[in-house]
C-alpha cells in the first residue's frame, strides 16, 4: 500500500467517483483489462491513479494527459507505449 | 515488468539491456530518445527529434514519444516517493 492515504475506486465517494470515471473512460477500451504484476496477492491493486486521490482535481488533470496521448487514432501502437513505459522505468530501477 | 502489449521475452530483452533486443530500427530510434529524455534531458537537441523524423515519425508521433517517456518518468517519481507497487 502507498505511504500517504489514498482512496481507491471502491471506496470513493460521489465527488471522487466521478472523477475516476472520467479518467478511466479516456483510456483506450484494452487498457481497462489490469496489468497482473500490479495485482497485490489479496487481489487489491496499487494504482498510480489513487496515488493521487487526495486532490481529486489534480488526479483529474495529471492522469488524464497520458490517457489522450495513448489514444489509437495517434500514430504510436500499444506496443510502443509499452515499450517505453518499460525501458523508462528500468533506467529509473522503478517497479511500478 | 511484464505487461500486456509485450510478449515475454521482449520484455525480458528490455529489461536486460534495450540497444541488444531484436527491434524494428524504428522502435531502437525511438527508445534512444526515451532514454536518452529519461537519463541526460538537457542534452536533447533538434538533431535528436531528426533521428526520430528520420526513422519515421511524424511530429504528432515524435510529440507522443516525448510525452509518454516524460510521464513515465513522473509516474516512476511519485511511485518511488509515494512507495506505490512496493511491498509494506
Amino acid at each position: 500500500m502507498p505511504w500517504i492515504k489514498t482512496t481507491p475506486y471502491e471506496d470513493a465517494g460521489p465527488e471522487l467517483r466521478n472523477v475516476y470515471g472520467a479518467i478511466y473512460a479516456l483510456y483506450p477500451a484494452d487498457y481497462a483489462v489490469p496489468v497482473a504484476s500490479l495485482v497485490r496477492p489479496d487481489g487489491g491493486s496499487d494504482s498510480i491513479v489513487a496515488a493521487h486521490s487526495l486532490v481529486p482535481e489534480a488526479m483529474r488533470h495529471m492522469m488524464s494527459g497520458l490517457a489522450v496521448m495513448m489514444q489509437p487514432h495517434l500514430p504510436l501502437t500499444r506496443r510502443q507505449h509499452e515499450m517505453i513505459a518499460a525501458v523508462v522505468s528500468v533506467q529509473n530501477q522503478c517497479f511500478y | 515488468m511484464r505487461r500486456a502489449g509485450l510478449d515475454a521475452e521482449l520484455a525480458a530483452q528490455l529489461e536486460r539491456d534495450y540497444t541488444k533486443a531484436d527491434l524494428a530500427p524504428a522502435d531502437r530510434a525511438m527508445l534512444d530518445f526515451a532514454v536518452k529524455l529519461t537519463r541526460t534531458p538537457y542534452k536533447h537537441t533538434r538533431e535528436d527529434v531528426e533521428k526520430l523524423r528520420a526513422a519515421g515519425f511524424d511530429d504528432t508521433g515524435v510529440l507522443q514519444i516525448t510525452v509518454i517517456a516524460a510521464f513515465f518518468n513522473y509516474i516512476n517519481r511519485v511511485a518511488d516517493a509515494l512507495g506505490v507497487g512496493k511491498p509494506e
